[in-house]
């Protein structure tokens, strides 16, 4: 199925969309952050905010016809994102665990530290599930600004608003958050 | 994630929406009117609201705190940003020289145009980095820069990139590794020994100024075109792996971890032992058996790190002499034969010893086993035999007393416990014994680096195997060593005393710190060395005045300090700093106490001027200074102090230690003082995750207390009561008397204020019965209680009473003091004498300006402006009314929070006064 149409369906509501829509984001910012390692250096730095528009790009030209506009896309990109953080984190935690072949890590005196990373994290990222059955604008801010790493200014553009109203929303969903993480502790 | 919980968001969020739009006094008539139609749904919003300023303070969802994660994840799969033509400091990327499980090393151009040419520059992977670790390199990176040798490649310079990328610079390395140009050169057995002698010089050097090199391996050893050794990454496995607080584990020694090459580690490191020289003694030891035989020792013919790592451990090398083969010899311009007669006997006993699985069999240290290298190719017979850690012991102590010198400093310094002290105080010590060391320079310069390692892998040898040393251990064999040694140079040995004894201050054992410091005097008052002898009676003052009751026997000390010391032109900083710091503390005790301020300032200044302020006594000249300044009711300064004394102590290195838990605890409980109760809430969250971190079974009972104390000012009356309701019980269940006591009169004040006057009179009792805390304290609970009752006349009287025996108005024990008169002012308005409130309140403020509290910024300032408001209200001077109600408010909204019963109280004042 073309991306701009799970982009629709997934805006519908579509749980199996949403779905599919993740699984496609996920794996292609893996491939392209595996291509980056693999040393196709080509002069251009890799930060957050430029895999993600790689990836817009790579799949914008990948489809054919209507392509979802881009503030939607990266919305839902930087979603995959925060997937991939917390991944990472589960996994290194994992590794730290097991441990590695090549270059061993023989203390692991990190994996308490990690273990309250990963959890804020996954609580984090449910009560963003939880504002976004609220309020689906403030959790793509969250998505967009923490793990996307898109500052205020670029999402006022994207979502063609004042950087005002990026910023009192930032603090609304900031506040939200913290309060509903407070009640579920 | 309930539905209730989305419900609950549900409705607060366009609430949340409405509240933000609009601002100022637009907002307050919003909320009053939602209070007014829903109390409770009002309640929750504002709450929510008032988290703001925490969330800021926490950092919650600051972006700084996502992107590192973010790039960790990218770089796991992708290697990061480096790219040719990227900036990182003052250097430009040119090529990648080289990719490893570590990181990338890349050639680098200097692109600020100040100087001209070329570095590696070294870009460790974020995912093999902590966050902590990452912190550590712009701090460390200058320390380790001081590592010079012209066979160590120089670390220049480390720094973070602006996107969190560590990196380190480095001499760039023109060079081929060390085993492939011996091979490319077909050299001798003989020129592979003397080129392996310049890796051992520069180990030993490096071992001298305690550091490990932990990862020693042919990649890392580099020999130039013009056969020149260049030892790459000493010290940098150490900036990538450390770990705060294992400072004292992260140099000569530490238990085994962090990366490492299997086929180079030594056994303690496969098996995660105490790591020391010796680890780098196994290395060299493979290494060199590598340039002989051109194979590995024991894993051969073993695949993968697991069967490298087993062998390691559990298989015996074989002997150099039996490995040879054809090929191996034809590399080495000889026949297999001569090789076999060459290696056979002094030499593979050398490699042999070099190899020992225990530490201990191991050479003792680099240069003895480079020793024995010499010896062979002089065809002198060798060293190299099986000898007890004893015979060692004595054969050190026949070697020069001078060498001697520098590895007591060493093991001295080794006292504090940290690293980066100990580093410091070589080079002070060093500085001090320029005079000295020009005498002696040319020859004993290399010997002394030489005596020290083998001194250090000596005393640590002498503590039984398998157990990591401690200092206390290390720092009582030095003492027998000076001891022995103190007759042939006094002036030596009383240095050395002095410096032991401030470790054992560090150890807390106060009891051999002062015999030292008196053995010291007495040996440096024979030999006439005044400087000494100074040092040592202002330490002796120091130590007596840690006992406030001794004071006045302190004071004869320093007296002696400065006879001894007359003909000293200048009077050095270590004799006048810690002197100072004594006369400070005498007087504080003895008075006039706003002398002490006096002392404690030149002190500082002095040790400024000395250029020592990352040392334990500079820190512990700050810590007295807090306490001075505290007790001459100067808060604001002593605010400023422990914030000084923190960054100190973060200099010397010692970030988390029980100091560093004393100064925040300081910082906490000053900005208590000063009224900023929000900003002492969080700094109290700091004082208690370092309070866990350091011990995580026990918090300090007075960051408890002072933890209470904020939560009773920050929270409202009924569930502060709660709350020392479950302190009491808790203190009970526990013991402790004091903790039950503190608890009492709290739980009581807070039922008082909570309108709860019965409740509070049985829990006075309880506390009457309990002890007390003190003269007065059960009278200021009943004129709380008296309050509560409504009988406000009756508490004024107890307050001014209360302020007589405290020598109104110029009391001493300043932070309670103040918030008496506060209460008094209180009384006075409930009774309706707006005069006396008015003044009341009016002595309220200016006491807490003189204690430097800031009138925007304090909670107790602000709760006296609102009194003084009312006050003036009460005498009709509406126009005073009304503006210091706006001060109260500011004061107030920044001290308590907007959420404060308090601050709520200022507005409801506001309106009082506008419907007027």
């Amino acid at each position: 199925m073309s991306i701009s149409l799970l982009v629709d369906q997934a805006a519908t509501g579509d749980p199996a969309a949403a779905g599919a829509l993740f699984a496609a984001l996920y794996h292609e910012l893996r491939v392209i952050a595996e291509k980056h390692l693999r040393g196709q250096r080509d002069g251009v730095s890799l930060g957050t905010t430029s895999l993600l528009h790689e990836a817009y790009l790579n799949m914008r030209d990948r489809e054919a016809g209507q392509f979802p506009d881009r503030a939607r896309f990266l919305a839902y990109a930087s979603r995959a994102m925060r997937g991939l953080v917390i991944d990472y984190v589960r996994n290194r935690q994992a590794k730290k665990r097991g441990g590695e072949f090549q270059l061993i890590t023989m203390d692991d005196g990190q994996v308490s530290g990690d273990q309250s990373e990963v959890q804020s994290l996954e609580s984090l990222s449910e009560a963003l599930d939880v504002l976004s059955s609220v309020d689906a604008l403030l959790a793509e801010l969250v998505d967009l600004h923490f793990f996307g790493g898109f500052s205020f200014t670029e999402i006022a553009n994207l979502r063609n608003v004042s950087e005002r109203t990026v910023q009192r929303d930032w603090r609304k969903a900031r506040l939200l958050l913290h309060h509903h993480l407070q009640q579920d502790s | 994630m309930g539905d209730a919980a989305s419900d609950d968001l549900a409705l607060l969020a366009p609430l949340l929406e409405a509240a933000l739009t609009v601002t100022g006094e637009k907002r307050e008539q919003w909320l009053a009117a939602l209070r007014q139609a829903q109390p409770d749904v009002a309640r929750r919003l504002e709450a929510l609201m008032a988290d703001e300023a925490s969330l800021d303070a926490a950092r919650f969802l600051v972006r700084t705190s996502a992107p590192q994660l973010v790039r960790e994840a990218v770089s796991n799969t992708a290697a990061l940003s480096a790219a040719a033509g990227r900036r990182m400091g003052a250097y430009t990327l040119e090529r990648e020289l080289g990719e490893g499980g570590m990181g990338s090393v890349w050639l680098a151009r200097r692109s600020d145009g100040r100087f001209e040419g070329v570095a590696a520059l070294k870009l460790p992977h974020l995912s093999r980095l902590s966050t902590e670790g990452a912190r550590r390199f712009a701090r460390e990176g200058n320390a380790l820069a001081r590592l010079t040798h012209p066979n160590i490649a120089r670390l220049t310079d480390a720094g973070v990139a602006d996107d969190g990328q560590p990196f380190l610079v480095l001499e760039y390395v023109d060079g081929d590794r060390i085993d492939h140009w011996c091979d490319a050169r077909k050299l001798s057995a003989e020129q592979r020994l003397e080129l392996f002698q310049q890796v051992l010089a520069a180990v030993a050097h490096a071992h001298a100024s305690l550091l490990v090199h932990r990862d020693l391996k042919p990649s890392n050893i580099l020999v130039t075109s013009n056969g020149a050794v260049k030892l790459l990454d000493f010290g940098i496995v150490k900036l990538l792996e450390a770990e705060p607080g294992d400072e004292a584990h992260t140099e000569l020694t530490g238990v085994g971890g962090g990366p490492l090459t299997p086929e180079y580690a030594a056994p303690e490191q496969v098996s995660g032992g105490t790591i020391t020289t010796a680890t780098d003694v196994y290395a060299l030891g493979v290494l060199l058996y590598r340039l002989l035989a051109g194979q590995h020792p024991t894993a051969n013919n073993v695949r993968g790190a697991m069967e490298v790592m087993q062998a390691v451990v559990d298989t015996a090398p074989r002997r150099l002499s039996t490995v040879i083969t054809r090929e191996a010899a034809q590399q080495r311009s000889a026949p297999v034969e001569r090789l076999q007669r060459l290696y056979a006997g002094d030499l593979e006993v050398i490699v042999a010893k070099a190899l020992e699985k225990e530490p201990a069999q191991r050479y003792a240290s680099v240069t003895a086993f480079s020793e024995d290298i010499a010896r062979f190719l002089r065809h002198v017979p060798v060293h190299a035999r099986p000898a007890s850690a004893g015979y060692r012991f004595q054969k050190f102590l026949r070697r020069n007393r001078v060498a001697a010198s520098a590895a007591l400093i060493m093991v001295a310094s080794l006292g504090a416990a940290t690293a980066v002290t100990a580093r410091q105080s070589v080079v002070a010590r060093q500085e001090r014994d320029e005079a000295r060391r020009q005498r002696d320079r040319a020859v004993q310069e290399e010997r002394r680096a030489t005596a020290a390692n083998g001194f250090l892998q000596t005393l640590m040898q002498a503590v039984p195997t398998g157990e990591p040393f401690t200092p206390a251990t290390l720092l009582l064999k030095a003492r027998t060593l000076i001891e022995a040694d103190y007759a042939t140079d006094p002036r030596f040995a009383a240095r050395m005393l002095l410096d032991l004894a401030a470790s054992y201050e560090a150890l807390d054992d106060a009891t051999a710190e002062r015999t030292l410091l008196d053995r010291a005097r007495s040996i440096a008052s024979a030999s006439g060395d005044a400087e000494s002898e100074g040092r040592a009676l202002c330490a002796l003052s120091l130590w007596t005045s840690r006992d406030p009751d001794s004071a006045a026997v302190a004071r004869p000390f320093v007296v002696d300090a400065v006879a001894a010391t007359r003909n000293l032109r200048p009077v050095p900083a270590s004799v006048e700093v810690p002197c100072l710091m004594a006369r400070a503390r005498i007087v504080g005790e003895l008075g006039p106490a706003d002398s002490a301020v006096v002392y404690g300032e030149q002190a500082l200044a002095v040790a400024i001027a000395s250029g020592d302020t990352s040392s334990a006594t500079f820190a512990s000249l700050l810590a007295d200074l807090t306490d001075t300044y505290h007790n001459n009711n100067r808060i604001r300064d002593a605010y400023n102090a422990a914030r000084r004394w923190e960054a100190a102590l973060e200099r010397a290195g010692r970030g988390s230690s029980v100091p560093m838990l004393r100064a925040r605890q300081r910082v906490a409980s000053d900005l208590r003082d000063l009224g900023e109760m929000q900003s002492a809430d969080s700094a109290l969250q700091g004082v208690l995750l370092l309070a866990k971190r350091i011990d995580s079974t026990s918090v300090p009972p007075y960051v408890t207390v002072l933890a209470g104390e904020v939560a009773r000012q920050l929270l409202g009356a009924d569930s502060a009561a709660r709350l020392f309701q479950a302190a009491v019980v808790n203190a009970r269940k526990s013991g402790d008397d004091f903790r039950t006591r503190w608890a009492l009169a709290n739980l009581a004040n807070s039922q008082a204020d909570a309108g709860q006057p019965a409740a509070a009179q049985r829990t006075r009792d309880e506390f009457e019965k309990a002890g007390g805390l003190g003269p007065g304290s059960v009278a200021m609970i009943d004129a709380r209680i008296d309050d509560a009752r409504g009988q406000p006349a009756r508490a004024l009287t107890v307050y001014l009473k209360s302020l007589a025996e405290r020598d109104f108005p110029f009391g001493r024990n300043a932070p309670p003091y103040h918030r008496i008169v506060y209460r008094a002012a209180r009384a006075a308005l409930a009774a309706g004498d707006g005069a006396a409130a008015d003044t009341l309140a009016g002595h309220a403020i200016r006491l807490e300006e003189q204690m430097g509290h800031l009138p925007t910024r304090s909670a107790d300032i602000g709760l006296s402006f609102l009194v003084q408001g009312r006050a003036r209200a009460l005498l009709r001077d509406t126009t005073n009314a009304r503006l210091l109600a706006v001060k109260a408010r500011q004061a107030l909204h920044a001290g308590f929070g907007t959420a404060h019963p308090a601050t709520r109280d200022v507005i409801a004042f506001q309106q009082q006064l506008v419907a007027h």
